[in-house]
């Protein structure tokens, strides 16, 4: 038998039926993000010239973006630890010393599902999903999956070009606000003092970012409220973005 | 018409074949579930520039190996999944599901870069030149390559008196 034979042998009678919509769901909400990293080329024109203005008030003068960008994706990856994510209608952290997420998605305020995901052992990992709308919860366990980890904003930023546009000081630390090189509502400011992402401003909405050495993994781990239901996890409940 | 309808028609017609080559990369048909619906999703999000391509489908399959070779770098930074052992093992020719299980074992021992080349060239009887087309190298790079994968695979199928 030789090794043609051999592989179509060992892939053969697996059925699979991909859940596009799932597909066309995070398809979007990539390309937001993409969006979100690159964008604003003329917005960084206006910006840039008010940027100017605004630079010879600041206590020192920006970095170059090439060097804020190199130093930032250094940063996170030294951090390696967990950030948190909180804007207006989504709040997500992600934990790589725990290798354990959570992500929220909030309506007016209020939280209207949760996913959180934690490992138990190697290559073996669990999921919890909450619907607070349906007042229903859901656990299941996966053989693998991948949590996003800060490499991945990592190499969005080692990816993106960006200008410098303005200088800053928020909450006591020097911070440069940069602005993707492409067209785009969207820019990012960078504490000078960690060189971590401190908040990105897209399309009106501004999310906050929040940096730790770990996070105590019993706080991504959602408590089930009371009056709730246990159903089966489908994948409309498990992936609902 | 449907939204999208060219992409899902894509997405439906490729998605098996997918499945196949992603199992052949990471070894896990669960995990090869998920690469193939975040390689879908990566195609969506760069739909315009797939469509455009020479050929969408070696677009999509070289957004495959990317994912499987992020996510295999990623899992060695963290908790492994459980990894193949190349300790050798006694396997029973006879017995076609030890041999295979022996066979994907052997394979997933292999570099990414040799077992992405073999899936490519043996599952998706893609030439030399698609090939090379496809991960970005040459075609003496996709020759030797193959040629050492075949070596470290036929000591696994010389155990199991299968000639390659």
């Amino acid at each position: 038998m030789n090794l043609e034979t051999e592989l179509r042998n060992l892939v053969a009678d697996q059925p699979f039926v991909p859940d596009i919509e799932i597909a066309v769901r995070r398809g979007r909400r990539l390309r937001r993000r993409s969006t979100a990293i690159r964008g604003a080329a003329v917005l960084s024109v206006v910006a840039g010239v008010t940027a100017t203005a605004v630079a010879l008030n600041q206590p020192a003068p920006p970095e170059s973006a090439q060097v804020i960008v190199a130093r930032t994706v250094a940063a996170i990856t030294a951090q390696n630890g967990a950030y948190r994510i909180t804007g207006a209608d989504r709040q997500d952290i992600f934990d790589s010393i725990h290798q354990a997420s959570e992500i929220t998605d909030f309506s007016n305020g209020k939280p209207i599902w949760t996913q959180a995901v934690r490992t138990t052992g190697p290559g073996k990992f669990e999921m919890r999903v909450i619907d607070y709308q349906k007042r229903v919860w859901a656990d299941t366990t996966r053989a693998a999956m991948g949590v996003v980890s800060g490499s991945q904003l990592a190499d969005e930023f080692r990816q993106g070009c960006f200008k410098v546009v303005d200088t800053a000081v928020i909450d006591g630390q020097p911070a440069d606000k940069l602005a993707t090189c492409q067209p785009s509502a969207t820019s990012t400011w960078i504490s000078r003092a960690t060189w971590l992402p401190i908040s990105v401003e897209s399309n009106g909405k501004t999310v906050t970012y929040q940096w730790f050495d770990s996070i105590d993994p019993s706080t991504t781990w959602p408590a089930v409220p009371a009056g709730f239901r246990q159903v089966q996890p489908t994948p409309e409940l498990l992936y609902h973005n | 018409m449907e939204p999208d309808a060219d992409f899902r028609e894509f997405a439906r017609s490729r998605a098996a074949p997918l499945h196949r080559s992603a199992y052949l990369l990471c070894g896990d048909w669960h995990l090869a579930q998920d690469l193939v619906q975040e390689t879908l999703a990566k195609a969506f999000r760069l739909w315009r520039r797939v469509r455009r391509a020479d050929s969408p489908d070696a677009y999509v399959k070289r957004i495959l190996i990317n994912e499987a070779n992020q996510r295999r770098r990623g899992r060695n930074r963290h908790p492994p999944v459980a990894v193949p052992t190349a300790e050798p093992f006694e396997l029973d020719a006879t017995d076609d599901i030890v041999r295979r299980a022996g066979l994907l074992q052997a394979l997933l021992t292999l570099p990414m870069r040799q077992r992405a080349t073999v899936v490519l060239r043996y599952l998706e009887g893609m030439s030399e030149r698609e090939t090379a087309r496809l991960l970005g190298c040459s075609e003496g790079t996709v020759k030797s390559q193959t040629s050492r994968a075949l070596a470290s695979l036929r000591t696994y199928l010389d155990r199991t008196e299968s000639p390659i």
